[in-house]
């Protein structure tokens, strides 16, 4: 029994001794729009942990792999052409483009990745932590980052409630276009002036409370759904109309007719006197016996 | 409410009741330096007793936040100043409680709005333990009273918390109760509670309580006197 264990031990130990877990791979920007893919503007940072235990020492390099498809990015052949020559390693955390590299732009890393522009696409990134004794990499760090070619799902359904100076807004998610809505931009405008219109946007919930508004006047109300890489979907198609309107709260039910309290600490001076007497009286009680 | 008080008192007599058949000589002191209790319980402010109001119309706060009661809870420490056949103890205490409701139209129907009442009430007690029939007799149910002076500070927002007050109302108040000492069950878990926290004895206590909170009567106050009795329970620690 013990030599079955010590075997199983010894057949198991080199796994779990080799395997790693993979290190992270950030992308800024964290999603890509529909007009970034092409952008000669806009700009790409790809930043990385590496997965290795041990230090960085003279001659590491790191190797930066891009695809549309999947990366081996533990093997010693990702499968993947280098989308850019080796960079020197001087951290085990790092970041491309560094101070002394050329700015990278979006249409260069789309191209690097494969993509094509007009079609919705998860990016691999894969970093390898190359050393100088093996062609096994040292450490590795995975990513991926979105290319969303279309616009996130139109909002329906919207619905109105007034409120004081308010609008309580919901809507529910139309049909997918395979772009999640991350945000909701709601505008409320007055069609007889336009200039009174109010827009806001609201993250995750679609429900939501678009407050300024002026009571008595009938506002039109649309929502377009927003992605992560900033696309937005054309407005709702039929507006919901409503008109906000004065509400009491409990202070202003209270006070609406004749009423005694004033708000404020009236009594509550001769009330703390009354405690702190109190306390003191007990203290001198307590001295005296 | 008041059922679940019948129902509270008859287990407690039942768990007394061994107790009670036996001669017990084993009690030791409740009273050390102070206590410290964690109590909570049900209150409704008798605000709307101000208005007279036709039969079936909502006084503003029954409007605002409903007719049911709110979960108080209140934290209290006290020091012993005296040790007889009880122990007396002056304390403070400090609670909370949250009300939160909807604003209402013009026509009086109710709006998506939030209106909030929070209370934040302050007492000064001297607390009458009557230890001796635990200590002397080793019956685990500890009768006690207190008196009170109170300070609830208030703050109510208005809808869409476009406005807002706040202010401070004081009052006395007295309150009494059965404590069960814990330690009777399981005298050897009380030990060692002891032994690490200092903690002498645990009590379970289950309070009636009367507050009159309107200023002492003053034409200029609200009245957040609880709406008839408020029954508490909670645990007070003895150290």
């Amino acid at each position: 029994m013990l030599r079955r264990l010590v075997l199983l031990a010894a057949l198991f130990s080199p796994v779990a001794g080799l395997a790693q877990t993979a290190g992270q791979v950030l992308i800024s920007p964290t999603a890509f729009g529909a007009s970034d893919c092409a952008s000669t503007t806009m700009e790409v940072t790809i930043s990385w942990t590496s997965s290795s235990k041990a230090a960085i020492t003279t001659g590491d390099a790191y190797r930066v792999f891009l695809s549309k498809g999947s990366i081996a990015c533990s093997s010693a052949t990702p499968g993947v052409t280098q989308f850019k020559p080796d960079i020197t390693a001087t951290s085990l955390s790092q970041s491309y483009p560094g101070v002394a590299d050329p700015l990278l732009y979006a249409n260069e890393f789309m191209t690097g990745a494969g993509v094509s522009c007009g079609t919705t696409t998860t990016v691999n990134i894969c970093v390898q932590h190359i050393g100088t004794s093996s062609t096994m990499p040292k450490g590795y760090a995975e990513g991926t980052v979105i290319y969303e070619a279309v616009a996130p799902p139109v909002p329906t359904g919207v619905s109105v409630q007034p409120g004081d100076s308010s609008l309580f807004v919901s809507w529910s998610d139309g049909t997918s276009t395979g772009v999640p809505a991350v945000s909701y931009n709601v505008t409320a405008v007055d069609p007889a002036n336009t200039a009174d219109t109010h827009t806001q946007n609201f993250t995750g919930k679609t429900n939501n409370r678009i407050g300024g508004l002026t009571n008595g006047v009938t506002y039109s109300v649309t929502v377009t759904s927003v992605s992560a890489g900033g696309n937005e979907s054309t407005p709702s198609l039929t507006p919901a109309t409503g008109t906000p309107q004065p509400v009491s709260g409990f202070w202003e039910q209270y006070t609406a007719g004749v009423h005694r309290e004033q708000g404020g600490c009236s009594g509550g001076p001769a009330g703390l006197v009354a405690l702190l007497g109190v306390a003191m009286a007990l203290r001198g009680l307590r001295r005296r016996s | 409410m008041s059922r679940v008080a019948v129902a509270a008192t008859l287990a407690l007599l039942a768990i007394a009741a061994p107790a009670l058949a036996e001669d017990r000589s084993n009690g030791e002191r409740l009273a050390g330096a102070g206590s410290f209790e964690f109590q909570m319980g049900q209150y409704r402010p008798m605000i709307d007793s101000e208005f007279v109001l036709p039969a079936g119309t909502p006084g503003p706060w029954e409007s605002s936040f409903g007719t049911s009661r709110r979960w108080m809870f209140r934290l209290h420490g006290a020091k012993a100043l005296f040790r007889g056949y009880g122990t007396l103890e002056l304390g403070a205490g400090v609670g909370y409680l949250q009300a939160n409701g909807h604003g209402i139209f013009a026509d009086g129907t109710v709006s998506e709005e939030k209106t909030s009442f929070k209370l934040l009430p302050l007492s000064l007690d001297l607390t009458y333990r009557l230890d001796l029939v635990w200590e002397r007799l080793g019956v685990p149910l500890v009768p006690y009273g207190r008196i009170s002076l109170l300070r609830d500070q208030w703050w109510v927002t208005g809808a869409g918390g476009k406005s807002s007050m706040s202010g401070a109302t004081n009052g006395w108040g007295w309150g009494g109760g059965l404590a069960l000492v814990l330690d009777y069950i399981d005298p050897a878990t009380a030990r060692e509670f002891d032994r690490d926290s200092g903690v002498k004895h645990t009590m379970l206590t289950f309070e009636v309580q009367k507050a009159t909170v309107n200023d002492f009567g003053s034409k200029s106050s609200w009245d957040l006197s609880n709406d008839g009795l408020m029954m508490t329970f909670g645990f007070m620690f003895a150290f």
